[in-house]
């Protein structure tokens, strides 16, 4: 039997969560949350863990496990930009618009 | 070339820049993907300035970044070479340079890098970067 590949629905799924309850909010545009999601879930298949996929992993397992999403980073760059470097996690907008 | 690229090769199921071959894709006006080994050729030893787009396919950024950097290659048709290089196919190039990040831009004037861009950038920056390498 092989091992269950991972989807960008797992990946959306915890990628959910977090988001939740750390107060941001997933990338709005469907195509490009769809993009990381699938590049998130081909690393966790490929590489065991859940890279960045806007990141380079290097095979040095101290300097690769800052890449794993969410990366140390991306508060930070949500700070700064708006968004993390690979415009998954976004700064909600509007925080009174409670929308479902 | 293996058994396994050729019949890759031969039925198109592998992109050349891919391989270990030095292969050049020219994509759209005055815009090339190319692999690791034909980054001497084409960039290193380019008689034209060169600014390199490194990127990969499931990279966002990297996506909103395309559409802009094949209009702006046109624009310096014959004054800089744009190339990309997708460093799922090309992780030498990642190490070399020590790109963390994507998408990378590296800017290279006679066979030398002068200066790097990392992430998304606007079509006015990028341009002011390219003007830079042109001075």
């Amino acid at each position: 039997m092989s091992e269950r590949k991972t989807t960008k629905e797992d990946v959306h799924s915890w990628t959910s969560r977090y988001a939740d309850k750390a107060g941001y909010m997933l990338n709005p545009d469907e195509e490009m949350r769809e993009l990381v999601l699938e590049g998130i879930a081909k690393n966790k298949d490929t590489h065991g863990k859940n890279y960045c996929p806007c990141r380079i992993v290097t095979g040095d397992e101290i300097e690769d496990k800052k890449i794993i999403c969410p990366c140390i980073y991306h508060k930070g760059e949500i700070e700064t930009d708006g968004s993390c470097h690979c415009d998954l996690f976004f700064k909600k907008e509007d925080e009174d618009t409670d929308e479902d | 070339m293996g058994l396994g690229n050729f019949i890759s090769n031969l039925f198109g199921k592998e992109k050349a820049t891919a391989s270990n071959e030095p292969a050049v894709e020219e994509i759209s006006t005055n815009l090339y993907e190319i692999n690791t080994a034909a980054f001497e050729n084409e960039v290193v030893n380019s008689g034209l300035p060169v600014v390199v787009d490194c990127f990969t396919k499931t990279c966002p950024p990297c996506r909103k970044m395309a559409p802009i950097f094949e209009k702006v290659a046109a624009e310096y048709d014959g004054k800089i070479k744009f190339v990309k290089m997708n460093l799922k196919n090309s992780p030498e190039i990642a190490k070399q340079f020590k790109i963390i990040g994507v998408p990378t831009f590296l800017f290279f004037r006679s066979g030398d890098m002068v200066t790097n861009v990392v992430g998304f950038v606007e079509e006015d920056k990028l341009k002011e970067k390219l003007e830079s390498l042109l001075e």
